[in-house]
């Protein structure tokens, strides 16, 4: 029996260190990610033109949308994999137990969404500054008059709260299957089942989730939903490695 | 058809599968920590130096037009107006060059020079000694997503002179290349500031372009090259 004692805190602090450090590669994995979403924004997010015998216009917009996406996927795969076996494993060399391991796991996850947040969200400014040196463009038109610096905050802050979403719903899914390995085949079975429409007008399960997060235009009723989502999903997910089997 | 449908979803799948063969490849052969340190540290500064430098591009306050637009009433709107002899009811932003020559000769040769729009010609009995000539430009507008933009004053203007009985619109170059761009804010921030999925559909409105002429009643009017012309009232 040691006579030293860890509190919760400390060890939560002592691995997250640790692993801020061992999963360095998934910030590598990030900038590949953006650079990638970068990549395939230079095109613009849409376009419009005209062409009389005189003149041609066309108008391209130019956005960080698909980058956001691509962060939200890198998320969502890092948060499944890191519940694997091999992740779960490290844990071993510290002095730890379920609880521990699940919220330095958030932890990294709350870190690794700040980044991913900030870093795409800024990712504008170099899709647009690329597409200018590439594109041949005159000018650009401004048309964030009506955006304040608090709009910018509040996307900002959006941006990581998808993120987190989707790394709080890859952790709870990766946890689902360390569980039991039968929902390898009950998840996909489930996503495609979502995915019939069941409504007349096509609507399916995804297109109301996408309705319930994507839709909300009031931020505070948005913080809320995303933060009780997460809430419920690392709950769940906590009280699901607690019934993970014991290393052998 | 199908294989289109799904195709976002097969480069979605792939890019996936692209981050966990990365991340398996990353896990056996790390960087080390400091490494992947000043890499990240790199990108973000090339993320900050971007956004500052984004702010020395060439920029343009857009002008939005958020009210909703009938095409077919502004499609050859002003022209139709001009046409029919109601010239003095064109709003007087529409007009945006005019001229005035002194003119004495019995004959006026009309050129154009890359001037492919319109032209229309007024004779009126109180015009004595003197051509007036104005450049008539309605709105244009192009939408693109949920964003549309009246990109009216991009367009080339003309420009005439007039030597002898010889009066010239000259456009400056055969056919203008207008390139426009803007940075539409990303959807977690359109989300809580614009209205979305509304007349998501892209469009182009345009009103009339043209040239009015007017010219003392007993002037006789020829016409070199291909210029459309038509005369007030006929």
């Amino acid at each position: 029996m040691s006579l030293k004692s860890v509190s919760l805190s400390n060890a939560v602090i002592n691995q997250y260190k640790y692993k801020l450090k061992a999963y360095s590669g998934i910030f590598t994995s990030l900038v590949i990610i953006q650079l990638l979403g970068m990549f395939f924004s230079l095109n613009g997010m849409g376009s419009s033109g005209y062409s009389t015998e005189s003149y041609s216009m066309n108008i391209t917009s130019y956005s960080s949308n698909l980058v956001i996406v691509f962060t939200m996927v890198w998320a969502f795969m890092n948060a499944l994999l890191v519940t694997t076996r091999a992740y779960r494993e490290d844990d071993f060399t510290f002095v730890t137990n379920r609880l521990t391991y699940s919220l330095s796991n958030y932890a990294i996850l709350l870190t690794a969404s700040i980044i991913g947040g900030v870093t795409a969200f800024l990712s504008s400014s170099l899709i647009n500054v690329i597409a200018y040196l590439t594109n041949n463009i005159e000018v650009f038109v401004t048309i964030n008059q009506e955006i304040g610096f608090m709009d910018y905050v509040v996307g900002v802050l959006a941006t990581i709260l998808f993120i987190l979403l989707c790394g709080a719903l890859g952790y709870f899914i990766g946890m689902v299957v360390q569980l039991s390995k039968i929902f390898m085949m009950i998840i996909p079975v489930c996503f495609i089942a979502f995915s019939v429409p069941i409504q007349r007008n096509g609507e399916n399960v995804f297109f109301k989730l996408f309705e319930f997060y994507f839709q909300e235009h009031s931020f505070p009723l948005f913080l809320l939903k995303v933060l009780v989502t997460i809430f419920i999903l690392s709950l769940t997910a906590v009280m699901m490695s607690n019934r993970l089997e014991v290393r052998k | 058809m199908i294989i289109m449908s799904i195709l976002p979803l097969l480069v979605l799948a792939g890019i996936i599968i692209g981050i966990v063969l990365l991340n398996k490849r990353l896990t056996r052969k790390p960087l080390t920590y400091q490494k992947s340190k000043w890499i990240i540290i790199g990108y973000v500064t090339v993320l900050l130096v971007a956004a500052g430098f984004s702010f020395l591009l060439p920029t343009s306050e857009a002008k939005l037009v958020k009210e909703g637009i009938d095409e077919h009433a502004w499609e050859n709107d002003l022209y139709y107006r001009a046409f029919t002899g109601d010239f003095s009811s064109l709003p007087a932003e529409t007009i945006t060059k005019s001229w005035e020559f002194p003119f004495s000769e019995e004959t006026l040769d009309l050129e154009g020079l890359n001037y492919a729009d319109a032209v229309l010609i007024e004779k009126n009995s109180n015009s004595n000694g003197i051509i007036e000539v104005f450049y008539v430009k309605g709105n244009h507008v192009m939408q693109v997503n949920t964003t549309a933009i009246a990109f009216t004053d991009y367009l080339p203007d003309v420009d005439v002179e007039i030597e002898s009985n010889i009066l010239r619109i000259i456009s400056p170059v055969q056919k203008s290349e207008i390139t426009l761009s803007y940075s539409d804010p990303a959807f977690t921030a359109k989300q809580f500031i614009m209205e979305t999925g509304e007349n998501d559909n892209q469009f182009s409105a345009t009103s009339s372009r043209f040239v009015y002429i007017r010219i003392p009643a007993d002037v006789e009017v020829e016409v070199s090259g291909n210029l459309y012309v038509e005369y007030v009232g006929n």
